[in-house]
């Protein structure tokens, strides 16, 4: 069920108590409800970091914006529903990498997100971890190796689903470490946190699983980054555990359809830029897990190339293939 | 335990009990009902559209305002499937079974003072079983893997065909129909088109406010217009507007009984809730003497039902608050708020956040009072708009559910969805063909199939991990026993028919 | 029994129009990959779901025949085509010709399906209903739709 819903009366109810922390701005655009599409269902990190993106937005231009989970496929159904929308600057695609750089490489879509699509604004790139159920006996990374090695076929893995960044990496990290963990699919990151947490499956690599091994529900293993996490001092990265080449972090971003009017782009690009001035959206993005790190619509699409040819690189020597 | 429940409760009371979050309370609720009447938009969708609002307010105040939102909004959308067969959501589709029979019978408003206080009182118990058990309720979801999930699926959809008061075979049929519909749209694991004919209208699957408006509220009418004589609604004499001595001890055990299944299904991430309204009247229908009376008015088919969904709405928030995973589209709303608040839901927000989980837990059963408080004395208004005659009153319904199911998505091919959807709903219950299992199927078929996949690959394509898991066995084991209990009576009742007519 | 009122029989219709969605379904599911017990495609529960409605359709057809329920009662027509014929015409000009203008066309629809709707008041509701839904829905909710469409000079 979609949630994108006649949502002006909140824009018209929500002025009185909006105009005290903003100025609304007197231009035409936008003049009614922005509809911010996540591809990825509720719960998972693309999602809070729409909800932040929306709150900071929605306070700087007085536009009222829907957050809407179009979850599934990756990111492909949500990111196709934009790509076939109006080119107005009305709909927005919050993605993450896996649209962009992973599913072009591991199947056939009915549209091209990078040629239907163009970047907006890059929001922050995503560490994350890789977690196993606390009823896996390995302590840190060289043992769950041997654990995995002794017990061929046995584990399970989850992940936001077929064709998402997490699987790829984990897929890269089987073939580089040499062990065999069946994937199981899930719709989002969220659900696939309960599989891991239920010990339905045994390991997770995904950035919600942070929090939990923080608290000590999980047990973290290794960081998919180029720096450890602060509240898991211990937990070494993957190359510093000798797998140079899973250093890629993950990343969200705003994109529209293609045929969007330029000087809407350069607006909300210019918007968003202004946010990183503001120390509180900085911590309210840090709080749901991510590193904030804009970029402009040019240096995002550089960013998007190198991203995209990297994981076509590591899918294609890896052997990887959709199930 | 206790001393520390009531450390809690009274962190939540003085968070809750300020003049200023009781007005957005009772504004929330306000908005809530008055929202939730309009037909076709349900819950999710007000709350959608009133969250903007809560945006300036502290966090407290905003969850506050939201929850008295939502349970305005929850029981706006019981009120039109009492009144007029208009079910705004899938819980509801329960209540307008019987609920409806019974406005039609002339006890419109016994049945939605009946809802107030089934829900009130579940509200009520879920709120200190909340309280009490969070952390152990949230363990107790996390032995739910697929293959309890879909064991879940299959018990209710078994309860479902408890819905039908007529030919088993047929409600199987429309379930399984439902569940074919409910597939529709892109496969979430591989992307895939399934049934969608070729159309762009249809990537995203069928509509269910256009299914559901179109199969009850518009197959109603159409009904109603055959023979305009017999409308019972207006015909009959308005009884009673508040329930007797007797209602209430009629609903008393369907309301424990309702409340009961509904805070234990609320608990498990991923559509429990929605399960337990149905599970609930399957079970009310099975312990009534008068099983007969179903389908035709019976107050336990709105006393438990309304129970177990509200129980079920409010432990929904364990899930949510504890694991920080949305069991629905409601508590996706809910986290998104609190994320705007600065708050991310996880296994922390209790200790670290003591003031806002209690007075969120408190403001829950707050929104609850004020549901009674301001329902209560509505009743009366509700039910004399069953006295506008029909031919003023159905033009008014057509027009309502066309603009609800316009404004789900902006789209105007959901209005000719419904159209097709409400003269198949016609020819259907014209055949002896109940639209509630239907339903079901509709709602359950996607997370139905989810699991069964996902327990497949977890087995290694194994199907005895179904019985070799004791909670999915023993669900199973009610299913079967559930299947055996409605089918034998039906077949003896079938065999003695053929042998009369031998 | 003869077989023209066997034929209206109402479990004879509704097992064949079963059979019939089962058989459509199936076609359907037949076009989608079904991988293996162990890895599920996307046609493996359809395909298994079709075929049990098919059984289903064909068993309700069956107990039709042998043992009859008896025949659908009729059909009015008159109320089916005014409420599916409204809701078409709201489907197709809400957009073009706007709400007001809309609404007023269907409730007035709407009304022939009724044999004791009259005119005038038919016309008073329509008139009444048209400006309660541009205030509760334009004004008060503000959904994005235009009061008076392009088709007629928009507002």
């Amino acid at each position: 069920m979609t949630l994108r819903k006649l949502v002006t009366v909140g824009s018209f109810l929500a002025l009185s108590t909006l105009m005290t922390s903003s100025v609304i701005q007197a231009q035409e655009y936008p003049d009614k409800p922005i509809r911010l599409v996540v591809a990825y269902p509720a719960g998972g990190t693309a999602d809070a970091v729409a909800r932040v993106l929306s709150e900071a937005l929605t306070k700087t231009t007085g536009a009222t914006i829907v957050v809407d989970n179009q979850g599934g496929a990756s990111g492909a159904i949500g990111a196709g529903q934009v790509a076939r929308a109006e080119a107005d600057g009305y709909t927005l695609l919050l993605g993450a990498n896996s649209i962009f750089s992973v599913v072009p490489h591991l199947r056939e879509l009915d549209f091209d997100p990078n040629a239907d699509l163009v970047p907006v604004a890059k929001i922050a790139d995503s560490t994350r971890l890789l977690a196993v159920h606390p009823s896996v006996p390995a302590q840190n990374m060289k043992e769950f190796i041997a654990y995995a090695k002794a017990n061929p076929g046995m584990l399970n893995y989850s992940s936001s689903g077929n064709g998402s960044t997490p699987q790829i990496l984990t897929e890269i990290f089987k073939s580089a470490a040499g062990v065999d963990v069946q994937h199981i699919p899930y719709g989002g990151a969220g659900p696939a946190l309960n599989g891991l947490l239920s010990g339905t499956v045994q390991m997770m690599i995904d950035t919600v699983v942070i929090s939990q091994a923080e608290s000590g529900a999980l047990r973290g293993l290794a960081v998919f980054g180029n720096a450890r996490i602060p509240g898991l001092p211990d937990v070494p990265t993957m190359v510093e555990e000798g797998f140079t080449e899973l250093r890629s972090a993950g990343w969200t971003g705003l994109f529209a359809p293609k045929d969007t009017p330029a000087d809407i782009i350069e607006m909300l690009s210019i918007e968003i830029s202004g946010l990183y001035n503001d120390p509180a959206f900085i911590e309210r993005l840090s709080s749901v897990g991510v590193d904030p790190d804009f970029l402009d619509p040019r240096a995002f699409a550089d960013s998007l190339a190198v991203d995209f040819a990297y994981f076509g690189d590591v899918i294609n020597s890896a052997g990887i293939a959709e199930e | 335990m206790s001393m520390d429940l009531l450390s809690n409760l009274s962190i939540g009371l003085s968070a809750a009990f300020s003049l200023d979050n009781l007005f957005y309370c009772f504004s929330g609720v306000l908005l809530g009902t008055l929202i939730g009447v309009l037909p076709g938009i349900g819950t999710v969708a007000t709350i959608a559209m009133l969250l903007p609002i809560t945006f300036g307010l502290p966090p407290v105040g905003s969850l506050i305002m939201l929850s008295g939102i939502y349970y305005g909004a929850q029981y706006g959308g019981s009120t039109t499937a009492i009144l007029i067969n208009l079910p705004g959501e899938s819980s509801s589709v329960v209540t307008a079974v019987d609920g409806y029979q019974m406005a039609r019978n002339g006890r419109a408003g016994v049945a939605l003072a009946t809802a107030a206080i089934g829900s009130f009182f579940a509200g009520t118990v879920a709120t200190i079983l909340l309280a009490l058990f969070a952390p152990p309720l949230a363990a107790v979801a996390l032995t739910f893997g697929p293959a309890e999930y879909t064991s879940l699926m299959v018990l209710g959809l078994i309860a479902s065909i408890a819905l039908a008061s007529g030919s088993l075979l047929k409600a199987f049929a429309m379930m399984i129909i439902g569940l074919l519909l409910g597939l529709g749209g892109q496969d979430i694991y591989t992307g895939a088109q399934r049934f969608t004919l070729g159309m762009v209208e249809l990537i995203d699957g069928f509509e269910f406010i256009a299914i559901v408006m179109g199969m009850f509220g518009i197959a109603e009418v159409i009904r109603n217009l055959e023979d305009e004589s017999t409308r019972s609604v207006l015909s009959t004499k308005l009884k009673n507007l508040f329930p007797s001595r007797a209602d209430f001890r009629e609903m008393f055990a369907p309301i424990l009984r309702g409340t009961a299944l509904g805070s234990l299904f609320g608990i498990l991430p991923g559509g429990g809730a929605m399960l337990s309204s149905f599970a609930a009247y399957a079970l009310e229908k099975k312990l009534s003497r008068h099983p007969e009376t179903f389908g035709k008015g019976a107050l336990a088919g709105v006393a438990g039902p309304e129970s177990a969904n509200n129980a079920g709405a409010q432990t929904s928030f364990i899930p949510m608050l504890t694991l920080g995973i949305p069991s629905n589209p409601v508590m996706a709303l809910m986290i998104g708020a609190l994320i705007i608040q600065g708050i991310t839901p996880g296994p922390n927000v209790v200790t670290e956040q003591p003031v806002l989980f209690w007075g969120l837990i408190v403001s829950m059963w707050l929104g609850n009072l004020m549901l009674v408080v301001l329902n209560l004395p509505l009743v009366g208004i509700w039910v004399k708009l069953l006295s506008v005659p029909y031919h003023f009153l159905f033009p008014v319904i057509v027009v309502f559910c066309s603009i609800g199911v316009f404004s789900v998505n902006n789209a105007a091919f959901d209005v000719i969805l419904m159209a097709i959807f409400a003269a198949i709903g016609y020819v259907l219950v014209k055949l002896d063909c109940e639209p509630a299992p239907l339903l079901l199927g509709f709602v359950v078929g996607p997370m139905l199939e989810e699991n069964i996949r996902r327990a497949m690959l977890v087995s290694r394509g194994e199907p005895a991990i179904f019985i070799e898991r004791p909670i999915s066995a023993g669900l199973l084991v009610i299913a079967i026993v559930t299947i055996a209990a409605v089918t034998l009576p039906a077949i003896r009742k079938g065999r003695e028919q053929a042998f009369k007519e031998e | 029994m003869s077989a023209w009122s066997k034929l209206q029989d109402k479990d004879v219709l509704s097992g064949a129009i079963f059979a019939g969605v089962g058989v459509w379904f199936t076609v359907q599911s037949l076009n989608l990959s079904m991988g293996s017990a162990r890895s599920m495609g996307p046609g493996y529960l359809p395909t298994a779901l079709s075929l049990l409605l098919l059984a289903f359709g064909v068993a309700i057809l069956v107990r039709g025949v042998i043992r009859g329920v008896g025949p659908v009662s009729k059909i009015p027509l008159r109320g089916l085509v005014a409420v599916i014929a409204a809701l078409l015409i709201f489907a197709f000009c809400v957009r073009g010709a706007g709400l007001v203008p809309t609404v007023f066309v269907v409730v007035l629809v709407t009304c022939l399906g009724s044999t004791r709707a009259q005119p005038l008041p038919s016309v008073l509701l329509a008139g009444g209903v048209a400006i309660f839904c541009w205030a509760a829905f334009i004004w008060g909710l503000g959904l994005p739709l235009s009061m008076i469409g392009p088709w007629l000079g928009g507002y």
